[in-house]
């Protein structure tokens, strides 16, 4: 085969051609709206995430703004996580990582994670956590899925989408609840019914998610000073009413305890687990990057079990 | 290099805004081209997409501005897959909004011959694979492929050079298995 052969033959296989890609109503027409859909809805995920015109804007109190964010918040969070490596590192010590070097080890993101996540559980039968993250500075999430293999399992096994699968997400956010409440009905989810949860009452919305024939479901309430979000695709308001009935706070070693073992993302970093050990999912080219090196083997979470 | 947020003392959220959105207009097609190659489907490639343009946002001032930026993009999505590939996470609210307008899987059926080509493409290593794609199917120089992987381009240009000598490797057991063969420029043109 010549170079020319061998070059057609790869760009041949390319199963999604630009063109393709082009003809889909994302562009061109509605390509300027998708960008500001997703950018409302961005700023509307991510309050803490900071906005880059506040950043950079040269006033004395958007510097200040700029200081307290970047040198202020931030680093308090990193702090946090900074010292639950010390500490952990202290108790246990350390283990070589893959190229020799000492690695944090021993779950500390985990810890990390243990110490900002509110420790609740959907305790229904079959239902499992299948992620735990701290997605941003004060906000994160715990997912679940009730099946009786995690996605992941299906996808290595190549049966991806095969049986039925259900999902919930809780969310903890750093949003007032009234300005949540309003981005949910921004979003288009309209007020349904009022539950109480945990002891609080929420509020619970629903709306008609693109491409499902499911019902999108959202309950939004106060729980010890911070905002909690629940979600999940329904078949009706009666069963996501009684999925949110069955959230349970337990003792945060019994949420440890449930947590699995194949990502951890924190504040102070998002790391993977490989087959050789655990690699960064953050671009490592810039000096300003939030993400440092993350504190996660899949190993020592087992040890720790 | 001048970044996206930092190219004037002043940038207030509107021009960030506006800068999001010709981020989005330049290059959504081509992130979201490169994370259906990449993708089992149209909603988990919404996702890589919808997730990239976060970590854009919210790290605008790393942003380089022109072409490069495509560059950056998919050093990110890169990343992205990378963690969904492991972990599956859905970031629904976010995802819906692309979702809407990514309905269609744009995905050609294969051939035999590309079969072949995406079975020996599949034998390889992660970092041969990626390279091949990022030359063969984004269309990408050595060069700027050093971009999106954060190596030299000297570097770019060996490793593309042995991924290239590894897939004709596969291939060719692949042909000397079950007679099965990428097709020549010649038939291709000749098929149209």
């Amino acid at each position: 085969m010549s170079e020319r052969d061998f070059e057609v033959a790869l760009a041949a296989a390319n199963p999604v051609s630009r063109e393709a890609v082009v003809g889909l109503t994302l562009c061109p027409s509605g390509r300027e709206i998708g960008g500001r859909n997703l950018l409302a809805a961005i700023t509307a995920e991510a309050p803490a995430g900071g906005a880059p015109g506040e950043l950079v804007s040269p006033g004395p109190a958007a510097r200040a703004i700029f200081h307290r964010r970047r040198f202020g918040g931030r680093p308090l969070a990193l702090a946090g996580a900074i010292a639950a490596v010390a500490a952990a590192l202290i108790a246990i010590g350390t283990v070589e990582g893959p190229a020799g070097e000492p690695e944090p080890a021993l779950g500390a993101g985990l810890q990390r994670l243990a110490e900002v996540s509110p420790p609740i559980l959907l305790a229904a039968p079959g239902w499992r956590v299948e992620r735990a993250d701290e997605a941003f500075a004060s906000e994160g999430s715990t997912q679940f899925f009730h099946g009786d293999e995690s996605l992941a399992q299906m996808k290595a096994e190549g049966r991806a989408g095969a049986g039925l699968r259900q999902t919930a997400e809780l969310r903890w956010l750093s949003a007032p609840l009234r300005t949540r409440i309003g981005q949910a009905e921004a979003e288009g989810a309209s007020p349904v019914s009022v539950a109480t949860v945990l002891g609080a009452e929420a509020r619970i919305f629903s709306y008609l998610p693109a491409g499902r024939n499911s019902l999108g479901a959202i309950a939004i309430w106060r729980h010890q000073g911070r905002v909690l979000e629940f979600r999940s695709y329904v078949p009706d308001i009666a069963t996501f009413e009684q999925r949110l009935g069955a959230l349970r706070g337990v003792a945060k070693g019994t949420w440890l305890q449930a947590l699995p073992r194949s990502v951890v993302k924190t504040e102070a970093g998002v790391a993977v687990s490989r087959d050789n050990g655990w690699e960064i999912v953050a671009p490592r080219s810039s000096p300003q990057t939030d993400f440092q090196p993350s504190l996660y083997r899949p190993e020592t979470q087992k040890e720790s079990k | 290099m001048r970044f996206l947020g930092t190219e004037t003392a002043a940038v207030t959220r509107e021009q960030a805004e506006v800068r999001f959105d010709q981020l989005y207009a330049d290059h959504g097609v081509d992130l979201m081209a490169y994370s259906l190659r990449r993708s089992d489907g149209p909603e988990d490639a919404a996702d890589v997409v919808a997730e990239t343009f976060l970590v854009a946002w919210r790290r605008a001032g790393e942003v380089p501005s022109g072409p490069d930026a495509l560059f950056w993009l998919y050093g990110v999505a890169r990343r992205v897959l990378a963690n969904h590939q492991r972990g599956e996470r859905r970031r629904a609210r976010l995802v819906d909004r692309l979702r809407v307008e990514v309905s269609a899987d744009p995905s050609q059926p294969a051939t035999e011959a590309d079969g072949a080509v995406t079975r020996a493409l599949e034998l390889l290593g992660e970092s041969d694979r990626e390279i091949l794609l990022l030359a063969g199917w984004e269309g990408l120089e050595p060069a700027q492929i050093a971009r999106v992987l954060g190596i030299s381009a000297v570097a770019a240009r060996s490793r593309l050079h042995r991924a290239r000598r590894r897939l004709r490797k596969q291939l060719d057991q692949i042909e000397a298995a079950d007679g099965t063969r990428p097709c020549s420029a010649l038939e291709l043109e000749e098929a149209r």
